[in-house]
């Protein structure tokens, strides 16, 4: 209760702060520059998915802040967002909409609704949007990415793919789609070559892909969560970590989780790669071919990620009432400071 | 396998017993005891049971949830008109109501609830609701009340046609007809009813409209029973039930979804009576539930179905032991079977026992006392009470007490649902208390009931460390509130006025965090005004419903009301009534769940013979 207090006192004191502020030479771009996005996916049955801005020096932090820019909901999940140039592209999963607002503002320009079907991860290259579909839950056929024409914000073709696309990064004009699996379970990742919208290939990976990043040699990594024993998964599938040469889009090692091990978030930064799951946040470094067996931060981290020697993390808390965000020193692994976010907060953003 | 053909033997022993004896004796006085037993009349010593009268069941005849919203204390979570609309009662969860029909509890084995807007509103001839914890008699799931669907077979000389037909707003329509026919051998009631809807209300405040709510439904019943002498009848209940729902949008998020359920009961009843003291009343009935789930309505050869199969024979023998002690003993043995495209195949059998009695320890005070236990393989299932008492005072004020243990056993989807499923859950457990205080006088009667329930191992759906929905027994709960209701009848010559008001105050906590449990409304009420001048009836409804909390928003309280009127044309041929319902009057914006906005006024037309 007194944190609550402390931070809600905190952020209307950082809000007077700005006002006194107004005049200071260096023109801001909105209210919403230099700090965190937090996207929350917010409730599945009627809800709708909220951001929070956390300024980088923790002093202003505002829920809500695209519904009360806007007036307006964002739909219901939100699953993630992307950004290009100036742009945030704010995708709502079962609200099938992604709102595409002024990344400092969050004023609102537009919104994609149209030829979208349970859309999940965008990202950016040769001047287009390419938005990953599940299609319907019950179909292993109809899915597919989405092409976005950014000058009209319409979809403009839609390039067919298998089952269950999740994540999609873009190395120069060159696509990585992680197929998780929808509502089944995937183990591949498929290529796209964007200058001409085709299918490079689709590569075999680990049970389970799904987060990716691109390393300091350039090598796509993904990570595969593998699958946990339970009852009705009886025998423990090892999660691992896939390495994609870009050159020559070919798998080129495959470190296997210890058991146990079913990360659901990973990232890279300044050469290490750090991993999230319910044990704590994990870190080795980019050239090590082992995943280490300890945590350097034990608290449960549904998403991590590290900017500027500090690590973010995110908690989901009881699924039912409002998550955090953690923010720890990378040097020391240390907490700073704990924020009260949305329900179920997702990914982590900065701006 | 040994122990269901150790049942089987008994039952068919018990059949046979039943058509010797039969014969031998000959001679039976009838006068002291009736052919049928009913639980919920008969063994509720301590409980508030009160019925709903045909005239309300007629008028909301489309739609059992709006029936009991609006003259009920069960607070029902509808997710928008004519969707899935799961009941609370006192605060308790939707698995936590048992709704039994014809005394067979058919609660869905896959989600523990019922949806009673997947359930034909226009079959039944006796609606009942019971509040308090009833799981000795009613089974799984009656923790916070249970709700009594009935059809009543009788052997009085009669024939009957009844049709109603209903017009409304969003091309909404409602369509049945009822034949008995009765004589003092046999009995049989036909009935068939049709309800539709485009259900394409404006959601007020919002430039949006309630797309993808179409939905219709059918049903047919067959009831019949014949009487082989004044000792002993046969009868049967058939229902048939089919739905097909399109699943509405919310403010958030779109919808293209489709669901259909299909339903068939069918219960047939041997009761036979033993000697002038002793009645056995043998059960078999067969029950097949169906769902049907289309992620694109306007693709339906792609879905994911679920069904279950349940048997179900029951012996009850009930023993009138003296005028002050009656015995009743029941063996019942269970199988379901189900199967889906989120499980394999899956069985459970139960075996129950019972043991009830009633007795008139003095002219004032009595007693009902009842036991129960389960056998279920792999599966521990608790020892369950109940224990009631009333005391009269005098002929207008009865007060009563209550206790007992009741429970929750898991579901198909708790146990065996791929991804998630939990095959180790236990069952929910859940004791209860009330004082009761009842106030009868000659056109009034008020009732003050305050209760406390406390349940723990509660099931909850949680993500688990691979971040997939799985449930366990987890939380703690703690409800306690009080229920009033009034009921007054009265008139200035043949101005005749009834007067109906319930009101609730729950409290409905989670131990853990203290807070308020979701969507349970602390306070609640509604109430009926009824005018009656010779042909001419006036009715007006009025529901209050508190704010609720739903995860991390509110959805506001609101106050709705209905009125209307209807008239006995007596110049016509068998003197139709016909009526006219302006529903949701003052035009409300208002949620019963999170952004599934309900319509505003809209309009009825009735029609209803009796020939």
């Amino acid at each position: 209760m007194n944190i609550r207090k402390v931070v809600v006192l905190s952020a209307l004191i950082g809000v007077l702060f700005s006002c006194n502020n107004t005049n200071e030479p260096e023109l801001a771009l909105g209210d919403y520059e230099n700090g965190i996005l937090v996207t929350n996916e917010g409730a599945f049955s009627g809800g709708t998915g909220t951001v929070n801005f956390i300024s980088n020096d923790f002093s202003v932090q505002v829920e809500k802040v695209f519904n009360k820019v806007n007036g307006e909901n964002i739909g219901t999940i939100l699953q993630s967002a992307g950004f290009n140039g100036d742009n945030i592209f704010l995708i709502a999963n079962v609200g099938n909409k992604i709102s595409v607002a002024n990344r400092f503002t969050m004023e609102k320009s537009t919104e994609i609704t149209a030829d979208l079907s349970n859309p999940r991860y965008i990202a950016f290259a040769n001047g287009k949007g390419y938005v990953t579909n599940w299609g319907d839950g019950t179909d292993v056929e109809d899915d597919y990415v989405a092409v976005i024409n950014l000058t009209t914000n319409l979809v403009e073709s839609k390039i067919p793919v298998i089952e269950g696309p999740e994540q999609i990064i873009a190395n120069g004009n060159t696509l990585y789609i992680s197929h998780k699996g929808g509502f089944g379970s995937g183990n591949s990742v498929t290529v796209i070559n964007a200058v001409n919208n085709s299918v490079i290939t689709n590569l075999q990976v680990g049970d389970i892909p799904d987060e990716m990043a691109i390393d300091n040699s350039g090598n796509v990594l993904v990570s595969c969560e593998g699958k946990a024993e339970t009852p009705w998964n009886p025998t423990e599938v090892l999660g691992s970590l896939v390495k994609i040469n870009t050159t020559t889009n070919e798998v080129i090692s495959t470190i296997n989780y210890a058991s146990g091990f079913h990360p659901g978030a990973m990232t890279i930064d300044n050469q290490s790669i750090y991993f999230g799951s319910s044990a704590g946040v994990y870190k080795m470094s980019e050239n090590a071919t082992e995943i280490p067996s300890s945590t350097i931060i034990a608290t449960i981290a549904s998403a991590v990620s590290v900017k500027d020697d500090k690590i973010y993390v995110t908690n989901a808390s009881d699924f039912s009432n409002n998550g955090t965000l953690t923010v720890f020193d990378g040097a020391t692994n240390t907490q700073l400071q704990e924020f009260t976010v949305g329900l179920i907060p997702g990914k982590i953003y900065f701006n | 396998m040994i122990l269901k053909q150790a049942i089987f033997t008994c039952f068919f022993f018990c059949c046979i017993t039943n058509v010797f004896s039969q014969k031998d004796s000959i001679e039976v006085k009838f006068s002291e005891i009736h052919l049928a037993i009913s639980k919920v009349k008969d063994f509720s010593k301590g409980y508030s049971v009160s019925s709903i009268s045909d005239t309300l069941v007629v008028r909301d005849i489309k739609s059992l949830t709006n029936i009991l919203r609006f003259n009920s204390f069960i607070y029902f979570k509808e997710e928008g008109l004519g969707m899935v609309s799961s009941p609370s009662f006192r605060g308790t969860n939707s698995s936590q109501t048992a709704v039994l029909w014809n005394g067979i509890n058919i609660n869905s084995q896959l989600l523990g609830q019922v949806d009673f807007n997947a359930l034909s509103s226009n079959s039944y001839d006796d609606i009942t609701v019971r509040s308090g914890g009833g799981s000795v008699l009613f089974g799984s799931g009656a923790i916070g009340g249970t709700v009594h669907l009935d059809n009543t077979i009788d052997f009085t000389t009669q024939t009957k046609h009844n049709f109603i037909g209903n017009y409304g707003s969003f091309n909404t329509k409602h369509i049945s007809y009822q034949f008995k026919k009765a004589t003092d051998k046999t009995h049989i009631n036909i009935g068939l009813g049709y309800n539709a809807s485009e259900n394409d209300y404006k959601y007020l405040k919002s430039n949006l409209f309630n797309e993808n709510g179409s939905f219709s439904n059918f049903n047919a019943d067959v009831n019949f029973g014949y009487q082989f002498s004044t000792k002993s009848n046969i009868k049967l209940f058939a229902n048939a039930f089919a739905a097909d729902r399109n699943l509405s949008r919310t403010l958030n998020a779109p919808s293209n979804d489709s669901y259909e359920d299909f339903t068939l009961r069918n219960l047939l009843e041997w009761n036979y009576k033993l000697s002038t003291k002793e009645l056995l009343s043998t059960k078999l009935a067969y029950l097949f539930d169906q769902f049907t789930f289309f992620d694109n309505n306007n693709n339906r050869a792609l879905f994911s179905r679920g069904n279950t199969k349940r048997t179900l024979s029951k012996i009850d023998y009930n023993n009138f032991i003296s005028k002050k002690i009656q015995l009743n003993g029941v063996l019942e043995f269970e199988n379901t079977a189900a199967i889906g495209s989120t499980f394999q195949r899956q069985n459970r059998t139960i075996f129950t026992t019972i043991l009830s009695l009633n007795h008139q320890l003095f002219k004032k005070l009595s007693y009902g006392a009842q036991f129960r236990k389960d056998y279920i393989k792999d599966f521990n299932s608790p020892f369950l009470y109940s224990l009631g008492l009333e005391y009269k005072f005098n002929s207008t004020y009865t007060l009563s007490v209550n206790t007992s243990k009741n429970f929750r056993i898991p579901t198909f989807n708790d146990l065996y649902w791929t991804p998630g499923g939990n095959p180790d859950l236990e069952s929910e457990n859940a004791y209860q208390f009330e004082l009761g205080n009842k106030l009868h006088f000659k056109n009034k009667s008020f009732q003050f009931n305050t209760f406390y329930i406390k349940t723990s191992n509660l099931i909850q759906w949680l993500p688990n460390d691979s971040g997939i929905w799985s449930p366990i027994n987890v939380n703690e709960t703690e409800n306690y509130g009080l229920e009033v209701s009034y009921n007054h009848k009265f008139n200035y010559g043949l101005h005749l006025f009834q007067f109906n008001i319930n009101y609730s105050y729950t409290i409905a906590k989670n131990l853990e965090t203290n807070k308020q449990l979701f969507l349970v409304p602390k306070h609640r009420a509604n109430f009926l005004i009824d005018y009656n001048y010779k042909k001419i009836t006036v009715f007006y409804q009025q529901l209050f419903n508190d704010e609720v909390s739903f995860l991390v928003d509110t959805i506001p309280y609101f106050t709705v009301a209905n009125i209307g009127i209807n008239y006995q044309i007596q110049s016509l041929k068998n003197q139709p009534t016909v009526g006219f319902k302006i529903n949701n009057i003052y035009n409300t914006y208002y949620q019963n769940t999170l952004n599934r906005p309900m319509p505003g006024i809209n309009f009825q037309i009735t029609t209803n013979i009796n020939f």
